[in-house]
């Protein structure tokens, strides 16, 4: 999309037009997908948390402020969705055992053959230094932000995590 | 280039992960075009508690409409408005209530109202759209997301640890520090002069005084335990130790064991958890939280894979405060508790008195109005009942089910009991002078009309010079914030706030606004900084100084010498911004961030600014140092005497990560970097002495490459001591820590002892080497290390 087009685009879309939207979305929907998928481990959870927060982008368009980009706004909304429901999961009662998502096995292994098994061997919060910095591109400062924690605490955190991955994965 | 980054990231980009129909595009804008009727379309991905919640969700305009008209028809008590003493007419109306003494009828009253408006809503939230995502941090400082996985981090240009550029060129050697130049031991920077701060290291002079795992509780590392962090889990201990300064060589003198972990029946358990303490003649008294919890666990399936697991469950939590008598160094006693419904917002020591801030919403399905305890704030340490005529009904707050509890503590008597006083509203934020503390926090409205948001930010006022708090009115500002403590201050009676509006995306700006000790508006200036936020401010007697950033930082110079018409005088334009600023030996010191003039570009900075001219403030010396961030807590920010300063920093090179260029053909020590690896620290012309410890820890080797070729990042933190003679800023002295996070400084005599943290790490498969942290001391005039006490 030039930029031309995407500032038109942007233009439609805070006017409330939903196509316009969905172009903005069409080229983010699967790293977006991915970001949450690895935030929350499982599809449904990631599933709804997309849903939820792209429902919730496009009634709080206004808030788009120029200076960012659309995708920079999109995922940040997101991950807060994402941060919201992990926080809750811990909140919550064990889940029903007689859930059928269970019975359908989509609690296990969600994401690709190998990748998600890798990292729920992370901590909660290694896991999510690692998504936010990996698949939604956010800086330590950021992060550190987010997490309430020291820029500098962030990026030993990840370098130390990826690294992990990275060795995990090799031995593979 | 960083290869563990990059291969985790394709890892990740190319893992299976199919998108599901719903979050197609063609499906999310059918979806959006029918906004109000969004339900999940994959029912059978979405749990069955989701649909049981979607439904109290739906009910809940009902619940919030029917509470809404009870309270019309007057179904509940009535309150009476009543002006609190100490306003006058001339303030602005204020709508808030200060109940009878003794009667806490008008409290419930008051309660159940606010609870109803605050369920009508969330209602609204519901129908109209959430406003609740803004946790994460403003959008726009978001701006620039995508270019670069690390926007933030420059490229590596220099070796590791060389991070000075300064072009400071000292005119004269420096003069070497000794005791009776920068006055014998530093003290906590604080905000307000003779306002002391809660802090996690402190010194009277003689000892240090140290809370180790400060704010740690096992209810966040049990969590954790259950995503079978095995390794790293056991029980977190907090620890307050007395440390002998021993010249630079510091020494354990005795260690408190303070996590007081109580497991109990159905696994509940009761924790503490400080977060800091005060040093007040003998006493230490430390602040922090009890919680009860139960403790979570893991769900297996039959082959014991674990397929779920459930967190801890918060019960109840309170604001504790723990004093101990230290008259003996090597055994502290334990004096007594005092516990505050809530949690604990901030703390100040004032006059002798510990000041108290906590908020606390009541449990609304255990509430029964006829028993006080059930909806009522404690606050004392056997559970006695904030007094109904100290409680203060704040009637335009709409998420007002929450009480601020503003307590007082005779820390020259402590076995007296706290005194306090409670506003039905919220808030997170205090500032405090001496004479009064101001807390100040912001909740949304939604207005019907023009169908929008409205955010307001409420600042209420206490005088705490008095026996208890006393509540003193409230201003409200409409789309406006405020950035931190330093953003307020009062003087000569009145209360002075620099506070950035924004409207929507495309109108915001800045201004300065003077309250008169009744909290009636006085006088603002015109708006400032249009379209930029306020990164920091300083007040220096009649004059503010405010930082603004977008791509820049204008400092502007703002005359409130006549408290009705506040004017802007000057202004100074240069890349970077100031987070923090400190007036220093006549001059402005400005520590944050440098760039260029397309914005940031991952460098700290040190600015001098003259300001003897309001009217032109004007930068004239800087220090920058490479891959940088300096700490902008006020409490990281160490004075020495009228004309020196500590500051710390973290530095952190990404790009270290280096590849053999050949594996086959490279001979050792030959790796590929951006830039060449001989290259050493600057010397500059006014550095002293040439052993300086700083460079001997840039200069390192990498180190071996391991079986991949790869080196590993450098990060850690550093400190350096500067002085302002002439105009200039002269590096006196400073030390790094490779892979450690700084926490504070502090300088007693001839040494510098600074504070850090060590992360745990995975030597190996099986070898967890704990977190530890250290003091380390240093020769105050050469940055020589003298001795290290790990904690």
């Amino acid at each position: 999309m030039t930029d031309e087009a995407y500032s038109e685009a942007v233009r439609r879309m805070q006017a409330g037009n939903a196509k316009a939207f969905g172009e903005l979305y069409a080229e983010l929907a699967e790293p977006l997908y991915r970001f949450a998928l690895s935030y929350l481990g499982q599809p449904a959870d990631a599933e709804d948390a997309v849903q939820e927060a792209l429902l919730s982008a496009f009634r709080n368009r206004h808030t788009l402020r120029k200076g960012t980009s659309f995708k920079s706004w999109l995922f940040t909304i997101t991950a807060n969705r994402c941060r919201d429901m992990l926080r809750a999961k811990t909140r919550v009662s064990p889940v029903d055992p007689e859930d059928p998502a269970l019975a359908e096995g989509s609690y296990d292994q969600p994401f690709g053959e190998d990748a998600g098994a890798l990292l729920s061997s992370l901590d909660a919060t290694d896991r999510e230094i690692v998504t936010l910095s990996v698949l939604g591109g956010y800086t330590g400062e950021e992060i550190g932000r987010s997490l309430g924690m020291k820029p500098a605490t962030v990026r030993s955190r990840l370098s130390r995590a990826l690294k992990k991955l990275r060795e995990e994965w090799e031995e593979q | 280039m960083n290869n563990d980054y990059e291969i985790v990231k394709e890892k990740l980009e190319n893992a299976d992960a199919p998108l599901p129909e719903s979050l197609k595009p063609e499906a999310v804008v059918k979806r959006l075009e029918t906004e109000g009727a969004w339900v999940p379309a994959d029912a059978e991905t979405t749990k069955e508690k989701k649909h049981k919640k979607g439904i109290i969700r739906r009910f809940t305009p009902l619940v919030a409409a029917a509470a809404v008209i009870a309270l019309l028809i007057g179904v509940l008590p009535k309150v009476t408005r009543n002006k609190p003493s100490g306003t006058n007419n001339g303030a602005p109306d204020r709508n808030v209530t200060q109940v009878a003494p003794d009667d806490y009828s008008a409290v419930a009253a008051a309660l159940q109202k606010n609870k109803a408006r605050s369920m009508l809503s969330d209602a609204i939230d519901d129908i109209f759209g959430g406003f609740g995502y803004f946790g994460w941090s403003k959008a726009t400082d978001l701006a620039g997301w995508g270019e670069e996985a690390y926007a933030e981090e420059p490229a590596a240009e220099s070796a590791i640890g060389n991070h000075e550029k300064s072009n400071s060129a000292p005119a004269t050697a420096p003069n070497t520090a000794d005791a009776a130049e920068h006055g014998s031991y530093s003290e906590l920077n604080t905000v307000e002069k003779d306002v002391d701060e809660t802090d996690v290291i402190r010194t009277d002079g003689k000892y240090i005084y140290v809370l180790k795992n400060a704010g740690s509780s096992n209810y966040y590392y049990r969590f954790y335990g259950a995503w079978d962090m095995v390794a790293e889990t056991g029980t977190r201990v907090q620890t307050f130790t007395i440390v002998s300064p021993n010249d630079g060589d510091p020494a354990k003198l005795s260690e408190t064991k303070l996590t007081l972990t109580e497991e109990g029946a159905a696994e509940v358990v009761k924790e503490r958890a400080y977060t800091g303490f005060y040093i007040y003649g003998n006493y230490a008294v430390l602040t922090g939280s009890e919680i009860r919890f139960t403790s979570g666990g893991m769900q297996y399936d039959e082959e014991g894979q674990y397929w779920d697991f459930y967190g801890n469950v918060e019960i109840e939590s309170k604001a504790l405060v723990t004093v101990y008598d230290i008259t003996d160094k090597a055994a502290p006693v334990h004096v007594r508790d005092l516990w505050f419904s809530g949690n604990l917002l901030e703390t100040r020591v004032v006059n002798g008195r510990l000041l108290a801030v906590s908020l606390w919403a009541p449990d609304f399905d255990v509430i029964t109005y006829e028993d006080a305890g059930t909806f009522v704030p404690c606050a004392g340490s056997d559970g006695e009942l904030v007094p109904a005529g100290n409680i203060t009904v704040d009637e335009e707050a709409t998420d007002a089910e929450q009480y601020l509890t503003v307590s007082l503590f005779d820390l020259n008597n402590v076995s007296s009991d706290p005194q306090s006083a409670s506003v039905l509203g919220s808030a997170w934020d205090i500032y405090c002078s001496k004479n009064a503390v101001y807390v100040y926090g912001s909740h949304s409205r939604y207005r019907l009309l023009s169908s929008d948001w409205l955010s307001v930010l409420d600042v209420h006022k206490l005088d705490i010079t008095g026996d208890a708090p006393a509540y003193v009115g409230k201003a409200s500002f409409e789309d406006a914030e405020v950035l931190n403590d330093y953003a307020l201050n009062e003087y000569n009676g009145n209360l002075r706030l620099a506070l950035h509006f924004f409207k929507d995306w495309t109108n915001r700006d800045n201004a300065v606004v003077v309250l008169g000790p009744d909290m009636a508006e006085l006088g603002r200036t015109e708006a400032f900084g249009k379209g930029e936020d306020i990164k920091s401010v300083r007040y220096d007697g009649d004059l503010a100084y405010v930082v603004t950033f977008r791509n820049t930082d204008p400092l502007f110079a703002i005359d409130l010498s006549d408290p009705a018409n506040p004017v802007i005088r000057g202004e100074a334009k240069l890349p970077g911004y100031s987070s923090y600023l400190h007036p220093v030996g006549g001059y402005m010191v400005g520590v944050g961030y440098g760039g260029t003039e397309e914005g940031l570009d991952g460098s700290g900075k040190i600015s001098l600014f003259d300001v003897t001219d309001p009217d032109n403030p004007t930068e004239i010396d800087q220090i920058v140092l490479d891959d940088t961030t300096f700490m902008s807590d006020h409490k990281a920010f160490v004075p020495v005497g009228d004309d020196g300063f500590i500051v710390l920093y973290h530095y952190y090179n990404d790009y270290y990560w280096v590849d053999v260029v050949d594996d086959a053909e490279t001979d050792e020590g030959e790796y590929e970097t951006d830039e060449p690896a001989t290259e050493v620290a600057d010397e500059e012309p006014g550095d002293v002495d040439a052993d300086e410890p700083s460079t001997a820890t840039a200069d390192e080797e990498p180190g071996e490459p391991d079986d991949y070729g790869r080196y590993e990042a450098k990060y850690g933190c550093g400190w350096i001591y500067v002085r302002v003679e002439n105009g200039k800023l002269v590096k006196v002295s400073s030390a790094e820590r490779g892979s450690e996070d700084a926490n504070r400084a502090l300088f007693i005599g001839e040494n510098v002892y600074f504070y850090t943290h060590a992360y745990g790490y995975y030597e190996s498969d099986d070898e967890y080497v704990p977190d530890s942290w250290l003091i380390t001391g240093y020769a105050f005039a050469n940055g020589a290390e003298k001795g290290s006490l790990t904690l």
